[in-house]
Protein backbone atom coordinates (compact mmCIF):
# COMPACT_ATOMS: atom_id res chain seq x y z
CA UNK A 1 0.00 0.00 0.00
CA UNK A 2 2.79 2.47 0.97
CA UNK A 3 6.28 2.15 -0.82
CA UNK A 4 8.98 4.69 0.33
CA UNK A 5 12.50 4.38 -1.78
CA UNK A 6 15.80 6.68 -0.91
CA UNK A 7 13.44 9.33 0.19
CA UNK A 8 15.48 12.36 1.03
CA UNK A 9 14.67 15.86 1.92
CA UNK A 10 17.05 18.31 2.61
CA UNK A 11 16.68 21.46 3.47
CA UNK A 12 19.92 23.46 2.41
CA UNK A 13 22.45 22.08 4.70
CA UNK A 14 20.50 20.23 6.53
CA UNK A 15 19.43 16.80 6.10
CA UNK A 16 15.65 16.21 7.86
CA UNK A 17 15.03 12.65 6.01
CA UNK A 18 18.29 10.67 4.51
CA UNK A 19 17.43 7.72 2.41
CA UNK A 20 14.73 6.24 3.91
CA UNK A 21 12.99 2.79 2.16
CA UNK A 22 10.44 0.84 4.00
CA UNK A 23 7.08 -0.54 2.68
CA UNK A 24 3.90 -1.22 4.56
CA UNK A 25 1.06 -3.59 2.95
CA UNK A 26 -2.32 -2.86 3.20
CA UNK A 27 -4.17 -3.31 6.35
CA UNK A 28 -1.33 -3.18 8.47
CA UNK A 29 -0.32 0.00 11.17
CA UNK A 30 3.01 0.95 11.37
CA UNK A 31 4.59 2.59 14.55
CA UNK A 32 6.58 5.56 14.15
CA UNK A 33 9.00 6.30 16.00
CA UNK A 34 11.85 8.25 16.95
CA UNK A 35 13.73 11.39 18.82
CA UNK A 36 12.40 14.42 18.32
CA UNK A 37 13.66 16.29 15.15
CA UNK A 38 14.09 12.66 13.23
CA UNK A 39 12.29 13.45 10.81
CA UNK A 40 9.14 11.88 11.33
CA UNK A 41 6.67 14.81 10.70
CA UNK A 42 8.65 15.66 7.70
CA UNK A 43 8.37 11.81 6.23
CA UNK A 44 4.44 12.04 6.78
CA UNK A 45 4.26 15.73 4.89
CA UNK A 46 5.94 13.80 2.28
CA UNK A 47 3.88 10.86 2.26
CA UNK A 48 0.47 13.14 2.10
CA UNK A 49 1.72 15.84 -1.07
CA UNK A 50 2.04 18.83 1.70
CA UNK A 51 5.53 19.31 0.90
CA UNK A 52 7.49 17.32 -2.10
CA UNK A 53 11.24 15.07 -1.38
CA UNK A 54 14.47 16.27 -2.85
CA UNK A 55 14.97 12.80 -4.35
CA UNK A 56 13.82 9.23 -3.46
CA UNK A 57 9.80 8.23 -4.48
CA UNK A 58 6.90 7.62 -2.03
CA UNK A 59 3.82 5.18 -3.87
CA UNK A 60 0.77 5.26 -1.90
CA UNK A 61 -2.39 3.12 -2.82
CA UNK A 62 -0.29 2.41 -6.17
CA UNK A 63 0.21 6.18 -6.94
CA UNK A 64 3.21 8.14 -6.68
CA UNK A 65 2.90 10.92 -4.53
CA UNK A 66 4.75 13.50 -7.48
CA UNK A 67 3.23 12.43 -9.74
CA UNK A 68 -0.57 12.13 -9.26
CA UNK A 69 -0.70 13.97 -6.49
CA UNK A 70 -4.46 14.63 -6.33
CA UNK A 71 -5.15 10.61 -6.30
CA UNK A 72 -2.58 10.36 -3.81
CA UNK A 73 -4.76 13.03 -1.58
CA UNK A 74 -7.72 11.53 -2.28
CA UNK A 75 -7.01 8.05 -0.66
CA UNK A 76 -4.95 9.45 2.29
CA UNK A 77 -6.20 11.00 5.31
CA UNK A 78 -4.10 13.34 7.39
CA UNK A 79 -3.89 14.74 10.89
CA UNK A 80 -0.88 16.69 11.18
CA UNK A 81 1.00 17.69 14.56
CA UNK A 82 -1.49 20.53 15.02
CA UNK A 83 -5.05 19.58 14.00
CA UNK A 84 -5.84 21.82 11.25
CA UNK A 85 -8.94 23.66 12.52
CA UNK A 86 -10.91 26.93 12.53
CA UNK A 87 -11.37 28.43 16.00
CA UNK A 88 -14.03 30.85 14.60
CA UNK A 89 -16.14 27.82 13.35
CA UNK A 90 -18.43 24.99 14.67
CA UNK A 91 -17.19 21.15 14.95
CA UNK A 92 -19.93 20.58 12.78
CA UNK A 93 -19.21 23.33 10.49
CA UNK A 94 -14.95 22.26 10.21
CA UNK A 95 -15.85 18.50 9.55
CA UNK A 96 -18.34 19.46 6.80
CA UNK A 97 -15.91 21.54 5.48
CA UNK A 98 -13.88 18.38 5.26
CA UNK A 99 -16.05 16.63 3.60
CA UNK A 100 -16.66 18.84 1.04
CA UNK A 101 -13.13 19.40 0.34
CA UNK A 102 -13.01 15.89 -0.28
CA UNK A 103 -15.71 15.58 -2.54
CA UNK A 104 -18.67 15.26 -0.08
CA UNK A 105 -21.32 17.96 -0.21
CA UNK A 106 -24.87 18.61 0.86
CA UNK A 107 -26.41 15.82 2.19
CA UNK A 108 -23.63 13.37 1.58
CA UNK A 109 -21.57 15.92 3.52
CA UNK A 110 -23.58 16.01 6.39
CA UNK A 111 -24.08 12.51 7.07
CA UNK A 112 -20.92 11.42 6.12
CA UNK A 113 -19.61 14.54 8.79
CA UNK A 114 -22.21 12.72 11.25
CA UNK A 115 -20.40 9.37 10.88
CA UNK A 116 -17.00 10.65 11.26
CA UNK A 117 -18.28 11.86 14.43
CA UNK A 118 -19.71 9.47 15.86
CA UNK A 119 -16.38 7.37 15.34
CA UNK A 120 -14.64 9.83 17.65
CA UNK A 121 -16.59 10.48 19.92
CA UNK A 122 -17.95 13.99 19.07
CA UNK A 123 -22.14 13.53 18.98
CA UNK A 124 -22.55 15.95 22.28
CA UNK A 125 -20.16 18.46 21.29
CA UNK A 126 -21.26 19.50 17.20
CA UNK A 127 -22.00 22.85 18.14
CA UNK A 128 -19.53 24.01 20.08
CA UNK A 129 -16.81 26.12 18.79
CA UNK A 130 -13.64 25.03 17.86
CA UNK A 131 -11.43 27.62 19.32
CA UNK A 132 -13.56 27.01 23.26
CA UNK A 133 -12.78 23.36 23.07
CA UNK A 134 -10.03 21.61 25.00
CA UNK A 135 -6.46 20.12 23.54
CA UNK A 136 -7.74 16.70 23.54
CA UNK A 137 -11.32 17.43 22.13
CA UNK A 138 -9.53 19.28 19.19
CA UNK A 139 -7.44 16.53 18.51
CA UNK A 140 -10.13 13.92 18.31
CA UNK A 141 -11.87 16.83 15.78
CA UNK A 142 -8.84 16.77 13.77
CA UNK A 143 -8.76 12.80 13.73
CA UNK A 144 -12.51 12.75 12.86
CA UNK A 145 -11.47 15.21 9.89
CA UNK A 146 -8.69 12.43 9.25
CA UNK A 147 -11.49 9.71 8.72
CA UNK A 148 -13.79 11.74 6.04
CA UNK A 149 -14.14 9.80 2.96
CA UNK A 150 -12.96 6.38 4.50
CA UNK A 151 -9.20 6.90 3.40
CA UNK A 152 -7.34 3.96 2.34
CA UNK A 153 -4.51 5.54 4.00
CA UNK A 154 -4.40 7.32 7.35
CA UNK A 155 -0.94 9.31 8.11
CA UNK A 156 -1.86 10.38 12.13
CA UNK A 157 1.47 12.46 13.75
CA UNK A 158 0.78 11.90 17.52
CA UNK A 159 -2.79 11.56 17.41
CA UNK A 160 -2.54 10.55 20.73
CA UNK A 161 -0.94 13.64 22.66
CA UNK A 162 -2.60 15.79 25.43
CA UNK A 163 -5.17 13.24 25.78
CA UNK A 164 -6.35 12.28 29.48
CA UNK A 165 -5.80 8.48 29.80
CA UNK A 166 -10.09 7.93 29.34
CA UNK A 167 -9.50 9.91 25.79
CA UNK A 168 -6.56 7.35 25.17
CA UNK A 169 -8.24 4.83 25.73
CA UNK A 170 -10.91 5.60 23.02
CA UNK A 171 -8.55 6.71 20.80
CA UNK A 172 -6.58 4.04 20.97
CA UNK A 173 -9.91 1.24 20.64
CA UNK A 174 -10.60 3.15 17.38
CA UNK A 175 -7.31 3.35 15.85
CA UNK A 176 -6.89 -0.58 16.59
CA UNK A 177 -10.89 -1.30 15.03
CA UNK A 178 -9.39 0.57 11.41
CA UNK A 179 -7.19 -2.03 11.42
CA UNK A 180 -7.09 -3.62 8.63
CA UNK A 181 -10.03 -1.61 6.67
CA UNK A 182 -7.13 1.03 6.45
CA UNK A 183 -3.23 1.08 6.81
CA UNK A 184 -2.24 3.60 9.20
CA UNK A 185 1.16 5.18 9.63
CA UNK A 186 1.30 6.71 13.25
CA UNK A 187 3.56 8.69 14.89
CA UNK A 188 4.18 8.61 19.11
CA UNK A 189 6.14 8.78 21.51
CA UNK A 190 4.32 6.97 23.57
CA UNK A 191 4.94 2.91 23.14
CA UNK A 192 2.68 1.40 25.12
CA UNK A 193 0.60 2.45 22.24
CA UNK A 194 2.59 1.11 19.75
CA UNK A 195 2.87 -2.06 21.56
CA UNK A 196 -1.25 -2.29 21.84
CA UNK A 197 -2.17 -1.13 18.42
CA UNK A 198 0.89 -1.98 15.65
CA UNK A 199 2.05 -4.34 13.76
CA UNK A 200 5.45 -3.19 12.14
CA UNK A 201 7.76 -0.15 13.84
CA UNK A 202 10.32 1.82 12.20
CA UNK A 203 12.95 3.65 14.23
CA UNK A 204 14.23 6.59 12.60
CA UNK A 205 17.19 8.99 13.95
CA UNK A 206 18.48 11.78 12.42
CA UNK A 207 17.00 11.18 9.21
CA UNK A 208 17.93 7.57 8.76
CA UNK A 209 16.54 4.60 9.69
CA UNK A 210 17.80 2.59 12.28
CA UNK A 211 15.45 -0.59 12.38
CA UNK A 212 12.08 -1.43 10.33
CA UNK A 213 10.81 -5.09 11.68
CA UNK A 214 7.81 -6.39 13.04
CA UNK A 215 6.96 -6.19 16.85
CA UNK A 216 7.79 -9.85 17.71
CA UNK A 217 10.93 -9.70 15.24
CA UNK A 218 12.31 -6.77 16.81
CA UNK A 219 11.78 -8.53 20.65
CA UNK A 220 12.90 -11.73 19.33
CA UNK A 221 16.17 -9.61 18.78
CA UNK A 222 16.35 -7.90 21.79
CA UNK A 223 14.77 -10.86 24.53
CA UNK A 224 13.92 -9.50 27.53
CA UNK A 225 14.15 -6.13 26.85
CA UNK A 226 10.97 -3.66 26.47
CA UNK A 227 10.28 -1.44 23.60
CA UNK A 228 11.46 1.73 25.64
CA UNK A 229 14.81 -0.22 26.49
CA UNK A 230 15.42 -1.46 22.82
CA UNK A 231 14.58 2.51 21.34
CA UNK A 232 16.81 4.32 23.67
CA UNK A 233 19.58 1.39 22.63
CA UNK A 234 18.95 1.88 19.16
CA UNK A 235 18.90 5.97 19.25
CA UNK A 236 21.20 6.34 22.07
CA UNK A 237 24.71 5.48 19.81
CA UNK A 238 23.75 8.42 17.09
CA UNK A 239 21.31 10.73 19.24
CA UNK A 240 22.36 14.64 19.08
CA UNK A 241 22.29 16.53 21.79
CA UNK A 242 19.07 17.90 21.44
CA UNK B 1 -0.19 -7.39 23.76
CA UNK B 2 1.52 -9.19 20.67
CA UNK B 3 -0.80 -11.75 19.83
CA UNK B 4 -3.66 -9.09 19.89
CA UNK B 5 -1.70 -7.53 17.45
CA UNK B 6 -1.35 -11.03 15.47
CA UNK B 7 -5.18 -11.39 15.45
CA UNK B 8 -5.49 -7.89 13.80
CA UNK B 9 -2.88 -9.25 11.10
CA UNK B 10 -4.22 -12.20 10.42
CA UNK B 11 -8.32 -10.94 10.89
CA UNK B 12 -7.50 -8.58 7.60
CA UNK B 13 -9.86 -9.02 5.48
CA UNK B 14 -9.62 -9.47 1.60
CA UNK B 15 -7.88 -5.67 1.80
CA UNK B 16 -8.40 -5.21 -1.44
CA UNK B 17 -11.73 -4.47 -1.42
CA UNK B 18 -10.31 -0.76 -0.26
CA UNK B 19 -8.53 -0.67 -4.10
CA UNK B 20 -10.60 1.47 -5.71
CA UNK B 21 -9.35 3.34 -8.99
CA UNK B 22 -12.17 4.39 -10.83
CA UNK B 23 -14.92 4.44 -8.24
CA UNK B 24 -17.09 7.20 -7.46
CA UNK B 25 -19.98 6.57 -4.94
CA UNK B 26 -20.60 3.99 -2.02
CA UNK B 27 -20.05 0.26 -2.24
CA UNK B 28 -20.78 -0.84 1.59
CA UNK B 29 -17.92 -2.51 2.30
CA UNK B 30 -17.99 -5.83 4.17
CA UNK B 31 -17.83 -5.56 7.90
CA UNK B 32 -14.25 -6.31 9.59
CA UNK B 33 -14.01 -10.13 11.26
CA UNK B 34 -15.89 -9.53 15.10
CA UNK B 35 -12.38 -10.71 16.73
CA UNK B 36 -11.17 -6.67 14.97
CA UNK B 37 -13.96 -4.55 15.82
CA UNK B 38 -13.82 -2.59 18.59
CA UNK B 39 -16.17 0.62 17.79
CA UNK B 40 -19.30 -0.26 15.99
CA UNK B 41 -19.63 1.18 12.27
CA UNK B 42 -22.81 3.09 11.89
CA UNK B 43 -23.43 2.92 8.41
CA UNK B 44 -21.16 1.99 5.28
CA UNK B 45 -18.71 4.94 4.57
CA UNK B 46 -19.38 6.54 1.52
CA UNK B 47 -16.01 6.92 -0.86
CA UNK B 48 -13.60 10.57 -0.99
CA UNK B 49 -13.50 11.98 -4.43
CA UNK B 50 -11.84 14.65 -6.19
CA UNK B 51 -13.91 17.84 -5.83
CA UNK B 52 -13.78 19.81 -9.34
CA UNK B 53 -11.83 23.31 -9.26
CA UNK B 54 -15.08 25.53 -8.74
CA UNK B 55 -16.49 23.19 -6.12
CA UNK B 56 -13.78 23.04 -4.16
CA UNK B 57 -13.45 26.96 -4.40
CA UNK B 58 -16.95 27.03 -3.81
CA UNK B 59 -16.39 24.96 -0.59
CA UNK B 60 -13.44 27.35 0.56
CA UNK B 61 -15.40 30.21 -0.33
CA UNK B 62 -18.10 29.29 2.22
CA UNK B 63 -15.72 28.45 5.03
CA UNK B 64 -14.45 31.80 4.34
CA UNK B 65 -17.62 33.41 4.95
CA UNK B 66 -18.51 31.62 7.75
CA UNK B 67 -15.36 32.81 9.32
CA UNK B 68 -15.44 36.49 8.24
CA UNK B 69 -19.07 36.58 9.64
CA UNK B 70 -18.60 34.69 12.97
CA UNK B 71 -16.46 37.45 13.91
CA UNK B 72 -17.15 41.16 14.03
CA UNK B 73 -14.37 41.72 11.48
CA UNK B 74 -16.86 42.01 8.43
CA UNK B 75 -19.74 43.36 10.30
CA UNK B 76 -17.60 46.68 11.20
CA UNK B 77 -15.71 46.73 7.53
CA UNK B 78 -18.92 47.10 5.77
CA UNK B 79 -20.58 49.35 8.62
CA UNK B 80 -17.34 51.71 8.84
CA UNK B 81 -17.96 51.58 5.10
CA UNK B 82 -21.35 52.62 5.27
CA UNK B 83 -20.97 54.79 7.29
CA UNK B 84 -18.48 57.10 5.97
CA UNK B 85 -20.23 56.69 2.04
CA UNK B 86 -23.48 57.91 4.14
CA UNK B 87 -22.14 60.94 5.52
CA UNK B 88 -20.24 62.09 2.12
CA UNK B 89 -23.66 61.42 0.23
CA UNK B 90 -25.01 63.55 2.85
CA UNK B 91 -22.13 66.20 2.18
CA UNK B 92 -22.37 66.47 -1.66
CA UNK B 93 -25.78 66.77 -1.41
CA UNK B 94 -26.09 69.50 1.06
CA UNK B 95 -23.61 71.15 -1.10
CA UNK B 96 -25.19 70.34 -4.61
CA UNK B 97 -28.72 71.13 -2.81
CA UNK B 98 -27.19 75.07 -1.83
CA UNK B 99 -25.78 75.60 -4.89
CA UNK B 100 -28.72 74.70 -6.89
CA UNK B 101 -31.10 76.73 -4.76
CA UNK B 102 -28.54 79.49 -5.05
CA UNK B 103 -30.36 82.91 -6.66
CA UNK B 104 -27.93 84.23 -8.14
CA UNK B 105 -26.64 81.10 -10.30
CA UNK B 106 -27.07 81.62 -13.83
CA UNK B 107 -29.67 79.67 -15.41
CA UNK B 108 -27.08 78.47 -18.09
CA UNK B 109 -25.05 77.27 -15.26
CA UNK B 110 -27.80 75.59 -13.42
CA UNK B 111 -28.90 73.41 -16.87
CA UNK B 112 -25.88 71.78 -16.83
CA UNK B 113 -25.36 70.61 -13.06
CA UNK B 114 -27.42 67.37 -12.59
CA UNK B 115 -27.44 65.03 -10.21
CA UNK B 116 -25.24 61.86 -10.98
CA UNK B 117 -22.42 64.02 -12.17
CA UNK B 118 -22.13 66.20 -8.21
CA UNK B 119 -23.59 64.22 -6.20
CA UNK B 120 -23.68 60.57 -7.27
CA UNK B 121 -20.44 60.06 -9.28
CA UNK B 122 -18.15 61.85 -6.59
CA UNK B 123 -19.07 59.17 -4.32
CA UNK B 124 -18.22 56.21 -6.18
CA UNK B 125 -15.47 57.25 -8.16
CA UNK B 126 -13.63 58.87 -5.82
CA UNK B 127 -14.97 58.23 -2.11
CA UNK B 128 -15.82 54.52 -2.51
CA UNK B 129 -12.25 53.26 -3.89
CA UNK B 130 -10.44 55.53 -1.52
CA UNK B 131 -12.40 54.18 1.48
CA UNK B 132 -11.63 50.42 -0.08
CA UNK B 133 -8.32 51.09 0.09
CA UNK B 134 -8.27 51.79 3.59
CA UNK B 135 -10.54 48.99 4.69
CA UNK B 136 -9.96 45.80 2.35
CA UNK B 137 -6.55 44.82 3.37
CA UNK B 138 -8.43 44.58 6.62
CA UNK B 139 -10.09 42.19 4.87
CA UNK B 140 -7.53 40.55 3.05
CA UNK B 141 -4.65 39.97 4.98
CA UNK B 142 -5.51 36.86 6.94
CA UNK B 143 -7.10 35.28 3.65
CA UNK B 144 -3.70 33.23 3.60
CA UNK B 145 -1.66 34.68 6.34
CA UNK B 146 -3.93 32.99 9.06
CA UNK B 147 -3.94 29.60 7.55
CA UNK B 148 -0.59 29.81 7.87
CA UNK B 149 -0.22 30.41 11.43
CA UNK B 150 -2.84 28.38 12.53
CA UNK B 151 -1.95 25.59 10.75
CA UNK B 152 -4.91 25.22 8.85
CA UNK B 153 -3.06 25.47 5.28
CA UNK B 154 -2.04 22.16 5.67
CA UNK B 155 -6.13 20.99 5.46
CA UNK B 156 -6.43 22.41 2.27
CA UNK B 157 -2.49 21.83 1.01
CA UNK B 158 -3.14 17.65 1.66
CA UNK B 159 -7.19 18.09 0.07
CA UNK B 160 -7.17 16.30 -3.32
CA UNK B 161 -7.20 20.06 -4.47
CA UNK B 162 -5.31 22.11 -6.81
CA UNK B 163 -3.69 25.19 -5.68
CA UNK B 164 -5.38 27.14 -7.53
CA UNK B 165 -8.99 26.26 -6.30
CA UNK B 166 -7.56 27.52 -3.17
CA UNK B 167 -6.79 31.22 -4.12
CA UNK B 168 -9.99 31.29 -5.81
CA UNK B 169 -12.35 30.02 -3.16
CA UNK B 170 -10.71 33.07 -0.87
CA UNK B 171 -10.74 35.47 -3.59
CA UNK B 172 -14.48 34.48 -3.74
CA UNK B 173 -15.23 35.14 -0.81
CA UNK B 174 -13.81 38.91 -0.56
CA UNK B 175 -15.60 38.84 -3.79
CA UNK B 176 -18.56 38.55 -2.24
CA UNK B 177 -17.97 41.27 1.04
CA UNK B 178 -16.90 44.09 -2.07
CA UNK B 179 -20.22 43.08 -3.60
CA UNK B 180 -22.22 43.69 -0.12
CA UNK B 181 -20.52 46.41 0.48
CA UNK B 182 -21.24 47.97 -2.76
CA UNK B 183 -25.18 46.73 -2.95
CA UNK B 184 -25.34 48.23 0.89
CA UNK B 185 -24.67 51.77 -1.65
CA UNK B 186 -27.11 50.91 -4.02
CA UNK B 187 -29.85 52.77 -2.15
CA UNK B 188 -28.43 56.24 -2.91
CA UNK B 189 -28.73 56.33 -6.44
CA UNK B 190 -32.54 55.08 -5.41
CA UNK B 191 -32.78 57.82 -2.98
CA UNK B 192 -31.75 60.01 -5.68
CA UNK B 193 -34.24 59.37 -8.34
CA UNK B 194 -36.60 60.02 -5.80
CA UNK B 195 -35.59 63.43 -5.04
CA UNK B 196 -34.56 64.97 -7.80
CA UNK B 197 -35.46 67.80 -9.57
CA UNK B 198 -32.75 68.67 -12.34
CA UNK B 199 -33.13 66.12 -14.38
CA UNK B 200 -32.88 62.32 -13.06
CA UNK B 201 -30.44 60.02 -12.17
CA UNK B 202 -28.60 59.14 -15.75
CA UNK B 203 -28.67 54.81 -15.06
CA UNK B 204 -26.48 54.15 -17.21
CA UNK B 205 -23.49 56.01 -16.08
CA UNK B 206 -24.29 54.88 -13.03
CA UNK B 207 -24.24 51.22 -13.75
CA UNK B 208 -20.66 51.58 -15.71
CA UNK B 209 -19.24 53.80 -12.68
CA UNK B 210 -20.61 51.04 -10.49
CA UNK B 211 -18.85 47.90 -12.79
CA UNK B 212 -15.86 50.30 -12.43
CA UNK B 213 -15.99 50.44 -8.64
CA UNK B 214 -16.21 46.91 -8.71
CA UNK B 215 -13.37 45.80 -10.76
CA UNK B 216 -11.36 48.52 -8.65
CA UNK B 217 -12.35 46.83 -5.62
CA UNK B 218 -11.64 43.67 -6.77
CA UNK B 219 -8.54 44.48 -8.12
CA UNK B 220 -7.39 45.37 -4.17
CA UNK B 221 -8.63 42.03 -3.16
CA UNK B 222 -6.49 40.46 -5.79
CA UNK B 223 -3.38 42.47 -4.46
CA UNK B 224 -4.50 41.90 -1.00
CA UNK B 225 -4.55 37.96 -1.54
CA UNK B 226 -0.97 37.92 -3.46
CA UNK B 227 0.78 39.69 -0.21
CA UNK B 228 -1.46 37.71 2.10
CA UNK B 229 0.30 34.85 0.89
CA UNK B 230 3.79 35.50 0.75
CA UNK B 231 3.91 36.13 4.66
CA UNK B 232 2.74 33.88 7.66
CA UNK B 233 2.21 37.58 9.90
CA UNK B 234 -1.53 39.14 9.22
CA UNK B 235 0.39 42.44 10.15
CA UNK B 236 2.95 42.52 7.71
CA UNK B 237 0.61 41.63 4.93
CA UNK B 238 -1.93 43.99 5.94
CA UNK B 239 0.41 47.13 5.91
CA UNK B 240 2.09 46.03 2.71
CA UNK B 241 -1.36 45.73 1.04
CA UNK B 242 -2.30 49.20 2.56
CA UNK B 243 1.23 50.51 1.11
CA UNK B 244 0.60 49.35 -1.92
CA UNK B 245 -3.12 50.84 -2.12
CA UNK B 246 -1.83 54.18 -1.29
CA UNK B 247 0.68 53.86 -3.85
CA UNK B 248 -1.25 53.06 -6.43
CA UNK B 249 -4.39 55.56 -5.68
CA UNK B 250 -1.76 58.28 -5.79
CA UNK B 251 0.86 57.65 -7.69
CA UNK B 252 -0.97 59.02 -10.63
CA UNK B 253 -1.68 62.42 -8.83
CA UNK B 254 1.95 62.83 -7.20
CA UNK B 255 3.07 62.64 -10.83
CA UNK B 256 1.16 65.12 -12.34
CA UNK B 257 1.72 67.50 -8.99
CA UNK B 258 5.19 66.72 -9.48
CA UNK B 259 7.32 67.89 -12.15
CA UNK B 260 7.98 64.00 -13.69
CA UNK B 261 8.16 64.31 -17.24
CA UNK B 262 8.03 62.27 -20.62
CA UNK B 263 7.82 58.51 -20.25
CA UNK B 264 8.37 58.49 -16.34
CA UNK B 265 4.95 60.44 -15.92
CA UNK B 266 3.69 58.14 -18.40
CA UNK B 267 4.34 54.91 -16.67
CA UNK B 268 2.98 56.67 -13.40
CA UNK B 269 -0.46 58.00 -15.13
CA UNK B 270 -0.57 54.39 -16.71
CA UNK B 271 -0.18 52.83 -13.25
CA UNK B 272 -2.53 54.68 -11.55
CA UNK B 273 -5.99 53.49 -10.59
CA UNK B 274 -7.76 57.07 -10.23
CA UNK B 275 -6.92 57.31 -14.44
CA UNK B 276 -8.30 54.15 -15.10
CA UNK B 277 -11.87 54.78 -13.48
CA UNK B 278 -12.44 58.06 -15.08
CA UNK B 279 -13.68 56.25 -18.68
CA UNK B 280 -16.38 54.40 -16.14
CA UNK B 281 -17.77 58.22 -14.50
CA UNK B 282 -18.26 58.83 -18.09
CA UNK B 283 -20.84 56.32 -18.91
CA UNK B 284 -17.97 54.47 -21.14
CA UNK B 285 -16.78 51.05 -20.84
CA UNK B 286 -12.93 51.60 -22.18
CA UNK B 287 -11.34 48.46 -23.33
CA UNK B 288 -8.05 49.68 -22.23
CA UNK B 289 -9.27 50.11 -18.18
CA UNK B 290 -11.08 47.42 -18.74
CA UNK B 291 -7.96 45.48 -19.83
CA UNK B 292 -6.10 46.79 -17.24
CA UNK B 293 -8.13 45.68 -14.45
CA UNK B 294 -9.26 42.43 -15.62
CA UNK B 295 -5.03 41.51 -16.02
CA UNK B 296 -4.22 43.12 -12.52
CA UNK B 297 -6.85 40.79 -11.11
CA UNK B 298 -6.06 37.66 -13.44
CA UNK B 299 -2.17 38.82 -12.54
CA UNK B 300 -2.70 39.09 -9.04
CA UNK B 301 -4.24 35.11 -8.28
CA UNK B 302 -1.99 33.82 -10.50
CA UNK B 303 0.79 35.03 -8.26
CA UNK B 304 -0.75 34.33 -5.24
CA UNK B 305 -1.01 30.61 -6.58
CA UNK B 306 2.32 30.21 -7.41
CA UNK B 307 3.15 31.53 -3.95
CA UNK B 308 1.39 28.64 -2.87
CA UNK B 309 2.99 26.22 -4.85
CA UNK B 310 6.45 27.21 -4.09
CA UNK B 311 6.02 25.95 -0.58
CA UNK B 312 5.55 22.70 -2.16
CA UNK B 313 9.10 23.28 -3.63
Amino acid sequence: MIQVKNLTKRYRDLVAVDNLSFELGAGEILGFLGPNGAGKSTTMKILTGFMPATSGSATVAGFDVFDAPIEVKRRVGYLPENPPLYPELSVRRCLQFACELKGLGGRQGRAEADRVAALASLEGVMDRLVGNMSKGYRQRVGLAQALVGDPDVLVLDEPTSGLDPSQYREVRELIRSLAGRHTIVLSTHTLTEVTATCQKVLIINEGRMVVCDTLESLHAAHPGATLEEIFISLTAGTARAA
Amino acid sequence: MSTEANNLAVAAPEGDVIAETAGEGAAPLSAPPSSVRAAPRPQAAVRARAPGLWRAAGAIAGKELAVYFSTPLAWVLLAFFSFVMGYFFVVNVQAFATFTSNPMASPQVLEQLNVTEHVFLPLIERTAPMIFVFVLPFLTMRLIAEERRQHSLQLLMTAPIGSFAIVLGKFLAAAVLVLAAVGLTMLYPLLLSLVAQTGGLEWQTAATAYLGLLLCGLMFVSLGLFLSSLTESQIVAGVATLVSLILLWVVGFAARAGSAEGPLRAVAEWVSVQGHLQSFGRGILNLADLSYFLSFITVGLFLARTSLERQRW
